[in-house]
């Protein structure tokens, strides 16, 4: 590699950097802050002097101590104090509109059982240190009390407050000094931190910039691209090593003014200094050395990583994101760090190895010497695997660098199968198709995201909101109904908003005779009853229970006039008004134009998943059938609702029967509903006859049900994760009905 | 001397450069005239070493084109490179500085130029502020000022007005007097015409025709006649592809 070429990009980019504004007013800004920070005893000492008052901390205590328990030691603690004035009072007289600033009123009482209790009130919070001088009154007045009634001595008492002496000792390790090297090692983790971050974004700027401007291109015929990369790499850490020397020499500037302005003062420095130097023992300053040594390193790896990622970028606004992943994975680190090595855990194998790996041992390697568990091949293992794998990761990188920099199409395209060769036209066309599938599946996807989130948040809501503002006016049980009410309605409607973006007007061709419609309505009734005998039979036969329907309709106060009509409202009307809606006008409409069948059976299976358990599930699939073809043929909403809300009132009506212990009613109920079952068993029968006396096909059968290139739904990833979702939702459910 | 051997660069769908040959003495100026997307820019990055050709290969001098051999050849790249926010001055020095040049010699050269092209007041402007054609003239002067042995411009007069095309053209004769050689591509003929000894047509990475200027000028046939212009024949050769 040509050193000198080097040197010239590094002393250019040096120079275009410092010679640059904000470099020079992010200096200034540091040196006032840093000569501040070594001056501010000087600068407070200056403001006292002229009694300046930055704050405002006089406080007036007043006091209620009618059994005078601590007037003298009140007197006592702050007689010397200027900044507090104490004035016993009778009582408290002060409420929220008359009480003052700087006011604190301290009341206090005998008590039976806890000696003294005590009561303090203040406008605001007040000063720490005033309420920690209280507190401490307060307690020694209470040891004071219970040493009196219990005639043990007070020293006693205090033993039994303090915490128990016990010597620790590890003969394993060295933990000395862990305080301060937590310190060091919490703020050597931000300072790297901020400086990785200015690392990255400068490399991915310059990179992109020089990428952008087509300059790269012309720079990599002088240069090979390992030269420009080391040249990169270097300045940047030369920058900041700059940038660090600065910072430093500000410091010792303002460490010297201040000692020039104690020593005009007359203050003695050489006790200061000696302090100072003690306290750095060679424990430390090794400490401080690993850390230094180990973040350089990493640093430079990072950089590495990072001009690579930049290369592959293509705009500016990339540039920023390219920074995303190492920023993500430093703090990833981080917290592992935090996860895993504290004094609590064993040190295993797992981490031993985890803390050689380079990136992540400047972490850990630091955190295990703090408890004291580092060992030395430990340190020297991971060291050298960090300096060797900088000069891999730097070849590696550095032919990916030169093929992405010079690569400016946006996207790489993958290894292609063989693939059937496509016209141009069949392309075009099969891209549509899978567009118009990715749609559908994401706003499918997207539905039932939606539905289970807005559930839970209006539960959530509404079961906060409505009980606080009803609780006075209506029962435990109604307020739970409206609120059930309220959260099924808007999370059933939201939903339908969101799918009416994607869908298109569908004109509806079916043109609507009463009497045609009451036949399929009957029909539709008829198959409805036998799902729901077939269910009942079912579980009498396999003795299982219904748990989910069981729990909601579990519920007490039914003999309530208002109530039951709520109970009925919240099960079935709203039921079957809002869910006919989502499910069926707005998944059919959603997804009429791949075909009615598909658009019914894709409703029906949303549905079922909707319900989130098994046996509702399934009933709720063929519902969700009968309720589809009911709605596309008659192309009205009115006969579903109709007939999802009577399924529903079914149910509600029969419990409010049982619960009042109405059983005639119901059995009547009962009967009414099977002779409607009956009679559309009778239509259905009729239809049936007349179909085949006419030899009309019974089911069409020139529609597919699923349309070509339906795959596609299930490549798209909303659909995907929406799978995922339910799928734990519905272990969810399940695992809590079964608690139940 | 510059040769080509059977040069061939394919990428994943398509052959950009097909088996190209040919040969550039000292002092000669070679021409290169193509269509949009014929294959001359990838010819240049071959010869550049930005792209690894598939097949065949560069020599100058007889020597694979290496870093050292680059720091003697000079190139204007068709899409420019020139950094936005940076000052003329400043530009040139890191670009000199990666042909190993010192800040006197940048200096100097630079200066000489700035005043061969009567830009001389450009010279602490930011590129960002230059017109198009005073780009391009940086762009040039970026890429001689080095004192390169060999010259490579990709389309170097695009942009230019009349007077500043002349002024470009003077400067590249002068250069081939001074023994460099010169290579450049164009899709304006009358440039062509104006500056080559010999020419090469290439056409989706093939080269169609290749010769001395002057020779294919007075023996092209095109419908029985010959002395047509560079444009016709190139025309005439181009668009029969196409059938």
């Amino acid at each position: 590699m040509n050193k000198q070429k080097i040197k010239g990009i590094v002393k250019f980019s040096i120079k275009q950097n410092i010679q640059n504004k904000w470099f020079v007013i992010f200096n200034v800004l540091l040196l006032i802050i840093l000569l501040i920070m070594s001056n501010a005893s000087n600068i407070r000492k200056f403001l006292e002097d002229n009694n300046i008052e930055l704050f405002d901390d006089e406080m007036t205590i007043q006091y209620v101590d009618n059994d005078n328990l601590l007037t003298d030691k009140l007197q006592k603690t702050f007689e010397n104090n200027e900044k507090v004035t104490l004035s016993k009072v009778d009582k408290n007289e002060y409420t929220e509109e008359n009480i003052e600033d700087n006011l604190v009123i301290l009341e206090v009482f005998q008590d039976d059982v806890e000696m003294i209790k005590a009561k303090i009130t203040s406008k605001e919070g007040i000063d720490g240190t005033l309420f920690d001088k209280i507190i401490n009154i307060l307690e020694e007045v209470r040891l004071e009390e219970f040493s009196k009634n219990t005639n043990i001595d007070v020293e006693k008492l205090e033993l039994l407050n303090s915490e128990i002496e016990v010597e620790r000792v590890m003969l394993g390790v060295n933990a000395d000094n862990s305080d301060t090297k937590q310190i060091i090692q919490s703020v050597s983790t931000i300072i790297v931190y901020m400086i990785s971050i200015f690392i990255f974004s400068k490399i991915a700027n310059e990179v992109a910039n020089e990428k952008v401007s087509k300059s790269i291109e012309y720079v990599l015929t002088s240069v090979t691209e390992k030269e420009y990369l080391l040249a990169k790499i270097i300045s940047v850490i030369s920058i900041i090593l700059i940038q660090a020397i600065f910072g430093l020499v500000y410091y010792m500037i303002g460490n010297l003014l201040n000692s020039a302005i104690m020593l005009a003062n007359g203050v003695d420095l050489a006790t200061n200094s000696e302090a100072i130097i003690m306290s750095l023992d060679k424990d430390i300053i090794a400490y401080i050395c690993v850390v230094f040594v180990y973040s350089l390193l990493t640093l430079i790896l990072l950089s590495i990583i990072q001009a690579t990622l930049s290369s592959k970028t293509t705009s500016m606004s990339e540039a920023g994101n390219s920074m995303t992943f190492l920023m993500v994975i430093t703090i990833s680190v981080y917290m592992l760090t935090f996860a895993l090595i504290n004094p609590y855990i064993n040190m295993n194998a797992f981490i031993y190895i985890l803390s050689c790996i380079p990136l992540i041992s400047n972490y850990f390697i630091p955190a295990i010497m703090i408890i004291g568990q580092a060992k030395v091949w430990q340190i020297i293992l991971s060291l050298v695997l960090l300096v060797i794998s900088i000069p891999i990761t730097f070849n590696i990188c550095s032919k990916i660098f030169k093929n992405g920099v010079l690569d400016y199409s946006k996207k790489k395209s993958k290894k292609k199968k063989e693939k059937k060769e496509l016209t141009l036209k069949e392309e075009q066309n099969l891209k549509l198709e899978k567009y118009k599938f990715r749609t559908l599946a994401l706003s499918i996807g997207m539905t039932v995201i939606l539905y289970f989130v807005i559930q839970i948040i209006s539960e959530l809501i509404f079961n906060v909101l409505v009980a606080s503002m009803l609780k006075n006016v209506f029962t435990d049980i109604q307020i739970r109904l409206i609120t059930m009410a309220i959260s099924s309605i808007v999370s059933l409607i939201l939903p339908y908003g969101f799918i009416c973006l994607y869908t298109n007007k569908y004109e509806n061709k079916v043109k609507s005779n009463f009497k045609e419609n009451g036949k399929i309505f009957l029909i539709s009734v008829f198959f409805t009853g036998l799902i729901q005998i077939a269910l009942i039979i079912l579980q009498m036969v396999s003795g299982l229970e219904n748990k989910a329907v069981e729990s909601i309709l579990d519920m007490d106060g039914l003999n309530n006039v208002f109530t039951a009509v709520l109970f009925v409202l919240t099960i079935a009307i709203i039921p079957g008004i809002f869910e006919e809606i989502l499910f069926r006008k707005g998944l059919i409409n959603l997804t009429r134009k791949f075909g009615d069948k598909f658009a019914i059976l894709i409703s029906s299976i949303v549905f079922a998943v909707c319900h989130l358990n098994i046996t509702q599930g399934i009933f709720a699939f063929f519902m969700g059938l009968i309720l589809g073809n009911l709605y596309i043929k008659t192309g009205k909403m009115r006969y579903n609702m109709l007939l999802h809300a009577l399924n529903n009132s079914y149910a509600a009506i029969g419990t409010i029967l049982v619960y009042c212990e109405l059983s005639s009613a119901y059995l009547g109920l009962t009967i009414f509903a099977l002779v409607i079952i009956l009679i559309g068993g009778v239509v259905f029968i009729e239809e049936l006859i007349r179909k085949v006396k006419a030899k009309e096909k019974l089911i069409t059968t020139d529609e597919r049900i699923l349309p070509e290139n339906a795959k596609y739904i299930f490549s798209d990833y909303t659909f995907i994760i929406g799978t995922i979702l339910m799928i734990l939702a519905f272990f969810v459910t399940e695992g809590m009905l079964k608690l139940m | 001397m510059l040769e080509l051997q059977n040069i061939t660069k394919k990428f994943e769908n398509n052959v950009a450069v097909n088996n190209i040959s040919f040969r550039v003495e000292r002092g000669k100026i070679f021409g290169i005239v193509g269509r949009n997307g014929a294959g001359k820019s990838t010819t240049f990055r071959m010869i550049l070493n930005i792209l690894e050709p598939t097949e065949g290969s560069c020599l100058y001098d007889g020597k694979k084109i290496d870093s050292n051999v680059l720091d003697r050849i000079g190139y204007l790249p068709e899409e420019g490179s020139l950094i936005p926010t940076y000052t003329v001055v400043e530009l040139c020095e890191y670009y000199g500085s990666l042909k190993l040049l010192n800040e006197e010699e940048i200096k100097e050269n630079l200066i000489k130029w700035l005043e061969e092209f009567n830009i001389l007041e450009y010279m602490n402007k930011k590129i960002k502020d230059l017109s198009k054609g005073n780009r391009q003239k940086i762009q040039f002067i970026v890429s001689v000022l080095h004192n390169p042995d060999l010259l490579i411009l990709d389309e170097p007069f695009s942009g230019l007005d009349p007077i500043s095309v002349e002024e470009l053209k003077k400067a590249i004769l002068k250069l081939k007097e001074e023994g460099k050689t010169i290579i450049f591509s164009s899709h304006r003929m009358e440039h062509i015409e104006m500056l080559c000894e010999d020419i090469m047509i290439i056409d989706h990475g093939n080269c169609v025709l290749q010769g001395n200027l002057q020779d294919i000028l007075e023996n092209y046939e095109i419908n029985g006649k010959k002395h047509h212009s560079l444009n016709d024949i190139f025309i005439d050769k181009v668009g029969k592809l196409d059938e």
